[in-house]
């Protein structure tokens, strides 16, 4: 039993490895770039998961922090001499700074109205990432972000996402382990509860705001050496932040693999379809809404929710006779606390 | 300044109405609807096409908008009440699919310029030096009187009176014998035909595009959230203010700050007023 469990805890870094290499050794141009792209968003959906899966902090203005993190990349690879390494610790550093200074305001505010608030972050953002003209580019962007020789193929672009992500998906399966998702959990639960269980509430949502805000920073930067080219609009409402969201609430929010299913079925996969502009989008939003209504906690639950399901039948009926008590083992279904609405 | 003060009225009656549908779908179905935004569409582009393609007369190509909005919302309420129990980023997905699914068709429909609905009355009135075009004044004047009409069918009607008990406690009204989901229907039938009368007149002053009901969702929720939710008075007077901050700022601040003015505006009031400028102390989230 203790070794089937190993394994089916293990399979999915397994997959998860199987496919970065396979499509890296592909050495197709397309798939590749199709991939790193996909990567860049497990990063930054990832980075909202750990706010909004785990914290109930739906922040639909990640893109600020993921333009921040570009601008900050691009400008030390433009402007300075500095090495690829600086330019990814500015960014993130920028980012988490910025997010840390907002953020014993914004959390003043909850559920819907930490949504709007950081919503306007967002188009703030993107109006000052057009308006700073003088350190930004304008809208004309920010161009001429060389990569360093390593760097400069797309298979190596690819291996250093590549790299990037696994590392990062090792470090999400730690916090999903973590004391501090447990807590937020209970925030985004029941906050006042945990707050009376005498948890430093606000400190632990600061911490997952910024957290999230960094590794958007670090998306960002990965951006501005991928497409070696930052204009505003890739960072607006409708290209990062409601695609992020998406992708987090299509996936699985509070899972280690949520992000990243999401992202490949959400911008990964549509690629490869071959369809108009509208109806793609069409289809897209489709996608969403039957996910959300047959599955409201995402595809990842839902697939594990299932095959657990399918399991414990299969195991049923081959012994039939032995009909255990419900056990820890055999229990079907988690025990999820159901969400008190009064 | 003037002039500039009545453009901004009148932007700010069509946020007004948006909002004021918003509101009473927010509180009555307790569904953070983003979605809300279509329906002004909507009602701006069938008015739209009943005007150019049926040639209808302008009064009654409002009246078509409207009524086409409404059935949008009745749609829209069938999707949400399945998802009563959802959590709210479920809404906000399911919202976003719904934006995503009705601007492709929009923009299939009818293209990707914005469009204007014909034979909107053309005469100006001259009010002593402000020139107001006819059909501005009748959003402004629209604003004020669908505004007080549904507060008084709100606070003296018996649907109306259900219609805020669910408001205040929807667990406590449905043991009371009220029939929550027909209720929750009738908000969302009633605040998108007020939505598609804002479309349809917005689209008489000034074209509308397929895409455009984003925008006019978030600025429908700014205006709640800053008005304060739950207040239906609240956000006709948030959304002229919003209308009147947006066109002073652009007219008078650096025009691509305008946002970044309008944003910050909302950021500072939610921050410090939680519960709105013209705060009902209702629970914040």
């Amino acid at each position: 039993m203790l070794a089937t469990r190993t394994a089916r805890s293990a399979s999915p870094w397994a997959v998860c490895a199987i496919v970065l290499l396979a499509t890296g050794l592909s050495g197709d141009q397309f798939l590749l770039s199709v991939a790193t792209t996909t990567i860049l968003w497990v990063v930054l959906a990832g980075g909202l998961n750990l706010m909004m899966g785990y914290g109930g902090l739906a922040n639909l203005g990640i893109g600020a922090s993921y333009g921040i993190g570009a601008y900050a990349a691009g400008l030390v690879a433009t402007r300075t001499g500095l090495p690829l390494v600086a330019a990814f610790a500015v960014a993130i550093l920028a980012a988490a700074i910025v997010a840390a200074v907002i953020a014993p305001f914004v959390l003043r505010t909850r559920g819907l109205h930490f949504a709007i608030a950081t919503l306007a972050i967002g188009i703030v953002a993107t109006d000052l990432f057009t308006n700073l003209a003088g350190l930004t580019g304008g809208s004309v962007g920010l161009s001429g972000i060389s990569r360093p020789d390593w760097l400069a193929d797309p298979a190596a672009m690819y291996w250093f996402a590549a790299a990037i992500g696994f590392l990062l998906l090792v470090l999400f399966a730690v916090y999903h382990r973590s004391r501090m998702a447990l807590v937020l959990r209970g925030v985004r639960d029941d906050e006042q509860l945990t707050r009376s269980l005498g948890f430093a509430v606000t400190r632990y949502k600061i911490t997952a705001f910024v957290l999230g805000s960094a590794c958007a920073g670090l998306a960002g930067a990965l951006y501005a050496y991928f497409i070696q080219y930052v204009a505003p609009s890739e960072f607006a409402l409708a290209g990062a932040s409601f695609q992020a969201f998406a992708i987090v609430a299509f996936g699985g929010a509070a899972t280690v693999w949520g992000p990243s299913v999401g992202a490949i079925l959400l911008t990964g996969l549509p690629t490869f379809v071959d369809l108009g502009p509208q109806a793609k989008m069409a289809a897209y939003g489709l996608a969403l809404l039957i996910v959300v209504l047959a599955v409201p906690e995402g595809v990842v639950p839902g697939a594990v929710r299932l095959s657990r399901l399918l399991r414990h039948q299969f195991r049923q009926r081959s012994t039939p006779v032995e009909k255990t008590p419900s056990g820890a083992e055999t229990a079907p279904l988690p025990e999820t606390a159901t969400r008190y609405r009064g | 300044m003037l002039q500039t003060i009545v453009v901004g009225l009148v932007e700010g009656g069509v946020y007004a109405l948006s909002a004021v549908g918003l509101v009473l779908i927010f509180s009555v179905a307790g569904v953070a609807n983003l979605a809300h935004g279509e329906s002004v569409v909507v009602g701006g582009l069938v008015a739209y096409a009943a005007g150019t393609y049926a040639h209808v007369p302008y009064v009654l190509s409002i009246v078509v908008g409207a009524a086409a909005a409404t059935v949008l919302g009745l749609i829209l309420s069938l999707v949400f009440d399945r998802l009563r129990d959802a959590a709210e980023t479920g809404v906000l997905m399911a919202s976003l699919g719904l934006i995503l699914i009705i601007e492709a068709f929009g923009v299939t429909v009818f293209g990707d310029e914005p469009k204007s609905v014909p034979a909107a009355p053309g005469h100006v009135l001259d009010l002593g030096g402000v020139r107001i075009p006819a059909v501005w004044a009748v959003i402004v004047v629209t604003a004020f009187v669908l505004t007080g009409l549904l507060r008084l069918y709100i606070s003296a009607s018996r649907p109306g009176r259900a219609m805020r008990a669910m408001a205040m406690n929807p667990y406590a009204a449905t043991l009371m014998g009220i029939a929550r989901r027909r209720y929750a229907m009738l908000a969302f039938a009633i605040g998108s035909c007020v939505a598609g009368i804002a479309g349809a007149l917005l689209a008489s002053a000034f074209p509308i595009g397929a895409t455009s009901g984003e925008d006019i969702a978030f600025k429908a929720f700014i205006v709640i959230i800053f008005a304060g939710l739950g207040s239906i008075g609240g956000a006709l007077a948030g959304g002229l203010l919003l209308g009147v901050i947006g066109a002073v700022a652009s007219s008078y601040i650096d025009s691509g700050y305008a946002n970044t003015f309008l944003f910050a505006f909302l950021l500072i009031v939610i921050v410090l007023r939680p519960n709105g400028l013209f705060g009902v102390n209702v629970a914040r989230d």
